[in-house]
């Protein structure tokens, strides 16, 4: 039998409970005068944030604010996103990368293969610290730091560390493969001129990497190249 | 260009979240530009099997927690009681103060799971946190803010019109 306390009550009101509980806590509540109060309170709260937060005398949003001047402005910037992913394919290499962007990949790469050959110290913080590893990351780091779902691809959070880019922070987190295949995402402030994804491959490890706000990303592992850039594009729509 | 009516479709909501985290109207229409901004660079890569919704409401409360913590150091947090009495009348005023009383991390638990209506894991995944901790912070947030609202003449609470 569940206990019926403020949790269960909660998931009750939420319908977040599985049928079984359901009925399970449905049978304790008709006995229980207080508990059908404190269900109702619950209820009453929810309705008054659903509903009474709603409200008529909103001044209207600013649509001009939006970014969207005209559908075909949108087309174009598709378009020239997936011509230039499809160019990425084709030339690989052929790309000539500015300066600062080849620094970014360097450092990237660089960490890539110091730190994920380790067999005992490949993170400074391991994943069962998530919370604390990404709090501190972030901190440093003076932007919000996510790590990306990537289970899809079989490879699970290890961790991460704290890097230096220069005279900055940067940071790297740490992926595993059930068969040991590590793979690496690199995060630092600054600026590159192109925000699309770039392929630059290695010997020893590939790497995409792009720019989103006023952050550079490296995603980077000995893996063919397509399956990077699934993953890249996986951690870019997370991040 | 569906997509993107699918985005347009989900900034009332946005918005409405955004007011009631920020308590100003002005962060809180930054923010759903700035979202807005985030979400138009990023959906030709969207995969079209995930959600729209708590994707939406991921980008914009990161956007939120970079600028908070850009702000927490020079700034007070408190609502903009201009904007609240501009925005509520009278009788959703009380709730609003509440709500401003919770701690950010549960005033975005319970605004996610009981304004924007989200299941607990998607307001897990929204947050990054796992979802035993989303139900202790909805619990303590739905506590408080009970404890505030029958400090306050909640009769005013009860009759709003639904």
């Amino acid at each position: 039998l569940i206990t019926v306390d403020e949790d269960v009550l909660n998931r009750l009101a939420d319908d977040e409970l599985t049928p079984l509980e359901r009925e399970s806590i449905l049978s304790a509540l008709e006995l229980d005068a207080k508990i059908q109060q404190q269900l109702s309170k619950i209820k009453r709260l929810k309705l008054n944030i659903s509903k009474g937060l709603v409200t008529e005398t909103l001044p209207p949003f600013d649509i001009s604010r939006l970014p969207v001047p005209n559908r075909s402005h949108w087309k174009v910037v598709t378009f020239a996103v997936s011509l230039a992913l499809v160019i990425g394919f084709s030339m690989g290499r052929y790309w000539t990368a500015p300066e600062d962007t080849l620094f970014v990949t360097n450092q990237a790469v660089g960490a890539h293969l110091v730190y994920a050959a380790e067999l005992k110290h490949p993170v400074e913080v391991f994943a069962n610290e998530e919370a604390h590893l990404l709090g501190w990351l972030s901190k440093r780091l003076d932007r919000t730091v996510i790590a990306p779902d990537l289970a899809r691809f079989s490879f699970t959070l290890l961790g991460g560390r704290l890097l230096v880019k220069g005279d900055k922070p940067a940071a790297q987190l740490m992926y595993e493969r059930t068969d040991g295949v590590r793979v690496t995402l690199y995060l630092a402030q600054g600026n590159m001129e192109n925000s699309e994804f770039r392929f630059e491959a290695g010997d020893q490890a590939s790497a995409f990497y792009w720019q989103d706000d006023q952050t550079t990303f490296a995603l980077i592992g000995a893996l063919p190249r397509e399956t990077l850039l699934n993953i890249a594009q996986a951690s870019y729509d997370q991040l | 260009v569906d997509r993107w009516q699918a985005i347009v479709e989900q900034l009332p909501l946005l918005r409405r979240y955004a007011l009631s985290l920020t308590g100003r109207l002005n962060d809180a229409d930054d923010l759903v530009q700035a979202t807005a901004e985030k979400a138009y660079r990023k959906f030709s890569l969207f995969q079209r099997n995930r959600n729209i919704r708590p994707w939406l409401f991921g980008l914009l409360h990161n956007l939120y927690i970079d600028k908070w913590r850009h702000e927490q150091l020079n700034s007070n947090n408190e609502f903009a009681d201009d904007d609240i009495q501009m925005c509520h009348p009278a009788l959703q005023q009380d709730l609003y103060k509440a709500l401003q009383s919770l701690p950010e991390e549960q005033r975005s638990v319970i605004l996610l799971v009981d304004l924007a209506g989200f299941r607990y894991r998607e307001v897990a995944s929204i947050l990054h946190i796992p979802e035993g901790t989303v139900m202790s912070r909805l619990s303590r947030a739905r506590a408080s803010m009970q404890k505030q609202l029958s400090s306050y003449n909640s009769d005013n609470i009860r009759k709003l019109p639904l």
